[in-house]
This record gives structure tokens, C-alpha cells and sequence, in this order.
């Protein structure tokens, strides 16, 4: 089962899946999840005091439970959003530059928070 | 199509370009629009007038000083002004924003290295591109005995944060970042690589001694456009064996004054690290609904007005938290000795003791610590703060005593009303005190990525804000880039003599104008004639 998500993540990534293995596919996914352990969960882990974790917090009075706070948690995040968010921020949370999160990085981070989307 | 530096042509741009390319790799230098757009202020003053932003015309990202030097020459031979940033996290002061439309970015992230942390000497020397989050990290993976001091955002530079006189949490002599540092290497205007302190001597350890020998030249370096700082040393605190935490409460609004001359006892001697002071009375923002009728009044409230509510409502008008470092003993006789000579002074105080937490501490009780910072812990909570779509930072330096505090509230109280942006500061607006040795009034201005008019009204208040505070004798310590003139030209003693005088060092060491023109109000003469 997990391979298969592996796959399709690799085809809604564009990657030539004709030449790419499951190994492959599982590196860019524990890649991804590097990239967002130096720069996102900061903001968007799991809360350890009243205070902290914004990017959870804003999440959950956006959603109101209707969806996973956590970022990691979310099963309906697409590529293209989680571009169009890494670059061009979103309220207080501000752009990532390419010396942060390079194109590479972006590759792995969409594999990554796509990684339990059902088909 | 991005934004060319002032006189410069497409052509020579992009000559330019190819040169830079050729001196550090195609894949380093971002002149897309889109790639450009990344190095925008993300907290933009200007959103809605995106005329007037302050925008970059290309990017370099250098990996070492050799190739910061290539690029400074590269710039020179071709009128090519360069702004140097290092994590580019500066939120609410600019971010990594120029001062000059059609700048160069000199992004330094990819200069990441700790250079080397020495627990016997409790140093660490870093490049501009490492982050509080990197350095702590390098530390907690060696299990080296040695604290950073780090300021409210974790992602922010040792290094950048110090040259924008960037501040902590600990003892005074860590949390003024620039403070602690202990030399520095810089790349000069002219390409030629500097180091102060013993870095100057061939084989001399930069983490020693700042001073070295003859005049201290690393001031230029801060808010500043005499180079570009590739690497620091700074001080760093031994792990102490204990930290204590101890909150004081204060009946009365006017007991602030005598508060502060304890504290700032407390402060001198050594004794504590950063006071935190907070209002029970004011809350965050004076959110009681009786309070804010009573500020709602023409004329305000009186501090027998005040008072009495506060006594109704059983809650103190002024607490600060005083926070203690090393052993065991002295932390708590250190918390003693506040308690007695506070106890002498205002009657009705009440005292909360906290609790030793003891180091090495487990990651587990570190995560679950209330105000990480305090023990050197990076983290981001400060971002709870933040409104919506982001915030200035005005922050005016203001003496260290309760008057100039009720002062600044009135002054900068008035312009918020006066712009329509809100209450603003209330009569328990306390002072900011990670500069060990000023008070910081610091006032957070709402941004809007859609309401240009808001953002339009905050400029300008920010604008009445230093104008206000430089009739006082007050000025600010950081600002973002759009109001670095204003500021500088309010230090106006002796016809602006500090600004002239970094103009001839300017003219002198950077003769082309290449180096961050308009960072720290200080301009090259060709663009000092342009403006005349």
C-alpha cells in the first residue's frame, strides 16, 4: 500500500516513474521530511506549551478542527499549493528563498506533506 | 522585469551578471523576476504601493569569503551596489529588504559554517548564513558546556542579528549580541579581507579579545555599510548549574519608579539576566473592559482612578520577573536579596517565588519550558505576537527610569490616536529591556498585504513616532530600511556631525558607493548629490 502511494506521488510529481524505484520514491519522501524538520516545524510542529507553534495554532483557528492542524497531518495538500505558499508566504508567515529551500528541497517537501494524499 | 541599479544599463547589467556568474556558478546568481521577488521585505510597508518598494535587482549567493571578495570587485568595476544579508529573517525591521531600489543582494545563507565552538573558552565563531537554530544545535550534538544567548526568532544570524544590534535574554554581558562579540572578519569595499581583535595577528585566535591594539574599527561594521562581515567570534556563558525564576508584583502604577531603580541594581551588579516587566492590571493590550472605559474618557484616567481598579479588581499594576543564573546558592540568596531590598521600598509588594530548574536539562523538559529564551533554547514563539500580515517595529530608546516610561506612553499614545491605529500604548505599557543598559519602547505597527491605505496611515505614524521621540532627546536603536534617514538625521547634534563623519569615512574606504548605499542613513556621495 505504501509503495502504491509512493508511486502515485511520484507521477502527480512528474517524475519518470519508468526509471524511478520505491527506494527512490522513499528517499525524496525522508528528504522532505529533513527540509521540513529544519524549516518548518518550528512553526508547524506539535504544540509543547501555550505559546508556541504558531503556524499549528493560526491552522487550527483557520479550520476549527475541519482539518489537521499540523501540516504533516493533512492528507489534501497539493504541489502546487505548497509552492505557492513556500514562496509567496502567507499572513505572517513570510517567503522562502532558494539559498533556504532550493528547488531540489521543494521537490522533496511537496513528496513529503503529499505523502498520505489518497488517489 | 527586475528593477536595474540607479545608472546602470541592461547591457552592463548584464554583463554584470555574467560575471558574477563566472566568479561563483551560474546556479547562485537569481535574476528571475520571481526568484528577485523572494528578497522583498516579507513584512512590506509599501504592500498596496508596490511603486515604492524597496526592491533588489538581482541576487548573489556567495559559499566563501574568496567569492565575497569577487563580487565586491566585480560590483566596483561596474557601479553595481551590493546589500549584504545573512539569514535575511529581520521581520518587522526590514527583512532583507535594500535601502536602495535596483540594489544587489549578497546573500550569505550558503556561508553556514561554525567555524569552531570551544567549551574551555566559551567562544563560538561563525559565518553569517549559520542561525541560532544551526549554532545551538551544533553545540547540543557535541554536548559542549556552553550556552548561546539568542534573541525571540531562532532562524535569525548570530552574526546579522549582532551587526543590527540584535539582543537575548541572558546575563548583560551575552545578551547585547554585538556586545559579546569578540572580533570579526570583513570583506572591504575595496575587496581586501579585514579581521580586529587577535585575528589581526597572523596566528591569533579571533574568540580572545575584541580590542586588540589602536582604534576600534567593528562599529563600522553595525548598521553600517563599510563591508561585509564574513564571519564572528562571540562570547558564549558556561552552562550554569542552575537557573531561578522569581516574579514581583507591585500594587500601584507609580510604584514602577522605585521597581526600576531596584532592577536596574539588580542589573548593574550582575545579579540577574533580562527583567521581564508585565502589567497584571494592563494585560496584553488592557484588554479589561473597565479599563478600557476608563482609558476611553477624555483625558484618560488618573493613577488613583487606576489604582482603584486594579485594588477592585486584585490584581497588581506592574510585575516584573527577575531571572537568576548559577549555582544553586547564589541564584536563590540572589532572589533573597531582591526580595529585601524591594521589600524596603514598596509596601504592598508581593513576591512569586518559581522554581530551580538544574542543567544539563533533558531535550523533554526543555521543550516543555515556558520561556525557552531565557536558557538559550531557540524557538519561534514569538511569532504569537504577530498580527495578521505582519508588523513594524518602532523602537525608541528612552532612559532607564518609570518618567520617561508614563512619558513615552502619552507621546506615542497620542499619535496612535491621532492615526486612527488603535488605543496603542496603555498606562501599563512597560519598557523592553534586552539592552542592558537603555529601555526599549517598543510599538508593533499592524501591516495589511491588502489594505493600502492602513499601511499608508502606519508609515506615516511611524514617521510622527520619531519625529516625536527626537523631541524628547529620544531615538530608535533598528528600523526598517524606509525609515533609516528620518532616523539617523534626528541624531542631530552638532549640525548631524555623526552622520558627516561616517559620510567621509564612506567617501573615503568606499569611494564608488558600492557597499549597502542608505544602510544606517549613511549615503556615498554620488547619490548624497543625487538627493541634494
Amino acid at each position: 500500500m505504501i509503495r502504491k502511494i509512493y508511486m502515485i506521488l511520484l507521477v502527480a510529481l512528474g517524475v519518470n516513474t519508468t526509471h524511478s524505484s520505491f527506494a527512490q520514491a522513499q528517499s525524496l519522501v525522508e528528504q522532505g521530511n529533513q527540509v521540513f524538520d529544519k524549516w518548518c516545524i518550528a512553526c508547524h510542529g506539535e504544540p509543547a506549551n501555550p505559546i508556541d507553534m504558531i503556524g499549528t495554532r493560526r491552522l487550527q483557528e483557520r479550520y476549527q478542527g475541519a482539518l489537521p492542524a499540523k501540516l504533516e497531518d493533512r492528507t489534501n495538500l497539493t504541489p502546487e499549493f505548497i509552492e505557492a505558499i513556500v514562496r509567496g508566504g502567507i499572513s505572517l508567515m513570510p517567503f522562502f528563498r532558494k539559498t533556504e529551500i532550493s528547488d531540489e528541497d521543494m521537490v522533496a517537501l511537496k513528496a513529503y506533506l503529499t505523502r498520505n494524499n489518497p488517489n | 522585469m527586475a528593477t536595474l541599479p540607479p545608472g546602470v544599463s541592461e547591457q552592463t547589467f548584464q554583463s554584470a551578471l555574467n560575471e558574477f556568474r563566472n566568479a561563483i556558478g551560474a546556479d547562485w546568481v537569481f535574476s528571475s523576476d520571481e526568484d528577485v521577488a523572494l528578497y522583498r521585505d516579507a513584512y512590506n510597508p509599501f504592500w498596496g504601493q508596490d511603486e515604492l518598494t524597496l526592491e533588489a535587482s538581482a541576487a548573489v549567493a556567495p559559499d566563501t569569503t574568496e567569492q565575497v571578495q569577487a563580487i565586491v570587485r566585480i560590483a566596483n568595476q561596474y557601479s553595481i551596489p551590493l546589500y549584504a544579508i545573512s539569514t535575511g529573517k529581520n521581520l518587522g525591521y526590514g527583512g532583507s529588504s535594500p535601502n536602495l531600489s535596483g540594489s544587489l543582494i549578497v546573500d550569505l545563507k550558503r556561508m553556514n559554517r561554525v567555524i569552531e565552538v570551544n567549551e574551555d573558552k566559551n567562544y563560538a565563531i561563525v559565518e553569517p548564513g549559520v542561525s541560532y537554530f544551526d549554532l545551538y544545535n551544533y553545540i547540543q550534538e557535541r554536548g559542549l558546556k556552553v550556552w548561546i544567548d539568542c534573541p525571540d526568532p531562532g532562524w535569525g544570524s548570530p552574526v546579522g542579528n549582532a551587526l543590527d544590534h540584535g539582543v537575548g535574554y541572558t546575563y548583560n554581558r551575552y545578551r547585547d549580541h554585538f556586545g559579546s562579540h569578540a572580533g570579526l572578519e570583513a570583506v572591504l569595499p575595496n575587496g581586501e579581507v579585514l579581521r580586529t581583535g587577535m585575528g589581526a595577528i597572523p596566528g591569533g585566535e579571533m574568540g580572545n579579545y575584541r580590542y586588540g591594539f589602536g582604534p576600534e574599527v567593528d562599529g563600522l561594521f553595525v548598521q553600517g555599510n563599510f563591508g561585509i562581515v564574513t564571519r564572528m567570534a562571540f562570547h558564549l556563558l558556561p552552562e550554569p548549574e542552575a537557573y531561578y525564576s522569581g516574579r514581583v508584583i507591585v500594587p500601584r502604577r507609580r510604584d514602577l519608579a522605585p521597581l526600576v531603580n531596584h532592577v536596574n541594581n539588580f542589573e548593574d551588579l550582575g545579579l540577574i539576566g533580562q527583567p521581564e516587566y508585565g502589567s497584571p492590571a494592563g494585560g496584553f493590550g488592557g484588554d479589561n473592559p473597565e479599563l478600557r472605559e476608563l482609558l476611553a474618557r477624555p483625558g484618560g484616567a488618573s493613577d488613583d482612578e487606576l489604582d482603584a481598579l486594579a485594588a477592585r479588581r486584585g490584581v497588581g499594576s506592574w510585575s516584573v520577573n527577575l531571572q537568576f543564573y548559577g549555582p544553586e546558592e547564589t541564584v536563590l540568596a540572589n532572589w533573597a536579596f531582591a526580595q529585601r531590598k524591594i521589600s524596603e521600598d514598596i509596601e504592598g509588594v508581593q513576591f512569586e517565588p518559581g522554581q530551580v530548574y538544574r542543567f544539563p536539562m533533558s531535550d523533554e523538559d526543555k521543550r516543555t519550558f515556558p520561556h525557552r529564551v531565557a536558557i538559550g533554547v531557540p524557538n519561534m514563539e514569538i511569532f504569537r505576537i504577530v498580527p495578521q500580515d505582519g508588523l513594524l517595529y518602532f523602537s525608541a530608546l528612552v532612559p532607564r527610569s518609570a518618567d520617561a516610561i508614563f512619558r513615552g506612553q502619552q507621546v506615542f499614545g497620542e499619535i496612535y490616536r491621532e492615526m486612527g491605529l488603535g488605543a496603542g500604548p496603555n498606562p501599563y505599557q512597560g519598557p523592553a529591556t534586552w539592552h542592558p543598559r537603555t529601555f526599549i519602547l517598543i510599538n508593533g505597527f499592524p501591516l495589511s498585504r491588502t489594505d493600502g491605505d492602513l499601511n499608508a496611515r502606519v508609515r506615516q505614524a511611524f514617521r510622527m513616532c520619531i519625529d516625536a521621540a527626537a523631541a524628547e532627546g529620544w531615538g530608535e536603536y533598528r528600523a526598517p530600511p524606509a525609515f533609516a534617514d528620518q532616523i539617523m538625521n534626528a541624531y542631530s547634534f552638532n549640525n548631524n556631525i555623526l552622520r558627516r563623519f561616517c559620510e567621509e569615512l564612506k567617501d573615503g574606504i568606499d569611494p564608488n558607493g558600492i557597499i549597502s548605499p542608505g544602510r544606517g542613513g549613511i549615503w556615498p556621495r554620488n547619490f548624497r548629490e543625487e538627493q541634494a
